[in-house]
């Protein structure tokens, strides 16, 4: 098995090999497995309940899975916390967007990354003057960093959570992983499209970007590859110019797979 | 309205009970009077702190009561025993810091919800507290002793001096340490905290450990006061922290510390009791008045919260 993360050790940041979960009786994950590489972004659909935010927490350590073996930069592990986790790199905007309400945009940026000054003490003024700058570099507009989350719309709330991501990916020495899971979910069609601009920025940047989208077209507009969950299964993964949007509609809703695994098989190298 | 926060409501509504005390009894507003309300709201205010960070972080401390009559045994003990001032001082922190600890157990490592944890301490440590003393009050301390709570220091008693570094450490904590930050959290979002890699349970047990040293510092300031150590001492001390840090600000279900806001609450407190006795009123009232007071400052806050913000 190590034979195969070693094979590429540059490219490959993040394998997944037989991960499953379940939730007392219910199998939400059923043996999943999946590559990602720097500088790609894999999409991965399926319907409501078809498992894409439980095999995300997987990853990022918040639930602990029942099965499986997770890879990152080479690294095994059978079971992660969200601290290790991000240790390897991995940061995500989760679908609830793991924000605190009462407190303000800058403090959510930095959540469990304030800067210090002395060694214990915030540096708020820090805080703020950065988070103001990161702002706007990835081209977000906020009315203030000092806003509460609670006074943030749904969109801009999105925004703030793709900013953190963003930052705890760029945070470390090497390219990150990072994980949105429906990132665009309660945002309008110009913010939307910010946010695959800054996706795509992340893989200009030879980041790992896993992107979970109900929103097709934008899904095929952006990802290289494509994972087509159902009922916790893979039913289909391969390069998104190898299936037509109609085809993973078709399997999402039930249709029998596309000559199953064979195009993973063919996808990957 | 509802952009002023809430601690100023209370500071204002403490001046605004102040006049209207001091038209009723012309002593009221006199230095002496201003100086004996801070003296006398110091030990709830002290307490309050330290529960004002547990509750911003979703969490309560039902056991400060308990605490402050434990501490108080220790340092009789310890006064009897011919240790000095300064060593019972730092054993009664002590103790406040393990019974702060012990609760932190049992929420962090057990999961017992914060409620029935300290509800339970509340018990143990206040049954354990009868047990040993049999009920009955320890007399007798040093003059050393009871300098800390009868003392002044340039014309400013003792006891609100300390209240006063423990209100600067508190707002500090709050205000400068992630600390603070992670107290609003832990109230706010526990899962969002943890999952950005905090370590949630560390600073969960620090704060039921601060709040926990709060009581005991408390403990210290009413022991001396008393002379005496009262196996009783700690009745309603959690009631009335509780009351003064919610009508300062910080909201029952967790969210930020307003630690400005439980000392106006504190010293609204204060001015309420003190004015009431000024006024010749029986003491069976006030009780009721800052139970009206709670409520409306309850009734004010959630409206607020609904006009303010959704969810
Ligand atoms: N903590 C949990 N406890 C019990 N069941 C859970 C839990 N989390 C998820 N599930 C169940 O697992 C299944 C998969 O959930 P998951 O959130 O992964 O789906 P999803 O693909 O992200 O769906 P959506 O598109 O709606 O976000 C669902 O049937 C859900 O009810
Ligand atoms: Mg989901």
């Amino acid at each position: 098995m190590s034979a195969l993360t070693l094979h590429d050790p540059m490219e490959q940041v993040l394998e997944i090999q037989a991960l499953s979960k379940n939730f007392g009786r219910v199998e939400v994950l059923k043996g999943i497995s999946l590559s990602l590489s720097s500088g790609e972004i894999l999409a991965i659909v399926g319907d409501n309940g078809a498992g894409k935010s439980t095999l995300i927490k997987c990853v990022t350590g918040t639930i602990t899975p029942d099965g499986g073996i997770i890879s990152l930069r080479g690294k095994e592990f059978l079971s992660l916390s969200p601290r290790k986790s991000m240790e390897e790199g991995v940061s995500a905007v989760y679908q609830d967007l793991a924000l605190v309400e009462d407190l303000d945009v800058a403090t959510n940026l930095f959540l469990g990354a304030e800067p210090l000054k002395a060694g214990f003490l915030v540096d708020r003024g820090r805080m703020h003057s950065e988070a103001a700058r990161r702002l706007k570099e990835l081209g977000i507009d906020l009315p203030s960093t000092r806003a509460r989350i609670a006074d943030l719309s749904g969109g801009q709330r999105q925004a703030v959570a793709i900013a953190r991501a963003v930052m705890q990916a760029s945070a470390g020495k090497d390219a990150g992983i990072v994980i949105l899971d429906e990132p665009t979910a309660a945002m309008g069609v110009r913010e939307s499209e910010l946010v695959l601009g800054i996706i795509r920025g992340l893989r200009e940047k030879k980041m790992a970007v896993l992107f979970v989208s109900h929103n097709l077209p934008q899904v095929f507009r952006i990802a290289d590859r494509i994972c087509v969950l159902r009922s916790g299964m893979k039913l289909w993964c391969g390069k998104t110019r190898d299936i037509s949007l109609q085809d993973v509609i078709a399997m999402m809703s039930g249709a029998p797979p596309l000559t199953a695994e064979s195009a993973e098989v063919a996808g990957d190298e | 309205m509802n952009r002023l926060p809430q601690p100023f409501w209370v500071g204002a509504s403490a001046i605004a009970l102040s006049l209207f005390f001091s038209r009723i009894s012309p002593h009221f507003l006199t230095g002496e009077n201003i100086v004996t309300i801070l003296d006398q709201s110091s030990i709830n205010i002290v307490v309050a702190v330290g529960m004002t960070l547990v509750i911003a972080s979703a969490g309560i401390d039902l056991s400060v009561g308990a605490n402050v009559a434990v501490c108080g045994i220790v340092m009789a003990s310890l006064i009897k025993a011919g240790f000095g001032v300064l060593p019972t001082i730092a054993a009664a922190l002590l103790t406040g810091a393990l019974l702060g600890l012990l609760n932190a157990l049992l929420v962090v490592k057990l999961e017992v919800n914060p409620f029935m944890a300290t509800l339970a301490m509340m018990s143990l440590v206040g049954g354990g507290a009868l047990i040993v003393t049999q009920g009955i009050p320890i007399y007798g301390f040093s003059a050393d002793f009871s300098w800390i709570g009868r003392g002044k220091v340039g014309g400013l008693p003792v006891s609100a001096l300390i209240c006063t570094a423990v209100v600067a450490t508190g707002g500090f904590l709050a205000r400068c340490t992630r600390l603070g930050i992670y107290a609003a959290a832990l109230g706010g979002n526990e899962e969002a905290l943890r999952r950005n890699g905090a370590a949630t349970r560390l600073y969960k047990t620090v704060l039921y450990v601060v709040c926990g040293m709060c009581a005991a510092l408390a403990s210290v300031i009413l022991t001396s006061k008393l002379n005496s150590a009262e196996p009783l001492a700690g009745t309603m001390v959690e009631m009335n922290a509780i009351a003064t840090v919610v009508l300062g600000g910080t909201k029952i279900r967790g969210g930020a510390p307003r630690i400005v806001g439980t000392l106006f609450a504190g010293i609204l407190m204060g001015v309420v009791k003190n004015g009431l006795v000024l006024a010749g009123i029986s003491s069976y009232y006030q009780q009721f008045v800052t139970g009206f007071i709670i409520l409306a400052a309850m009734v004010i806050s959630e409206r607020s919260k609904k006009n303010g913000s959704k969810k």
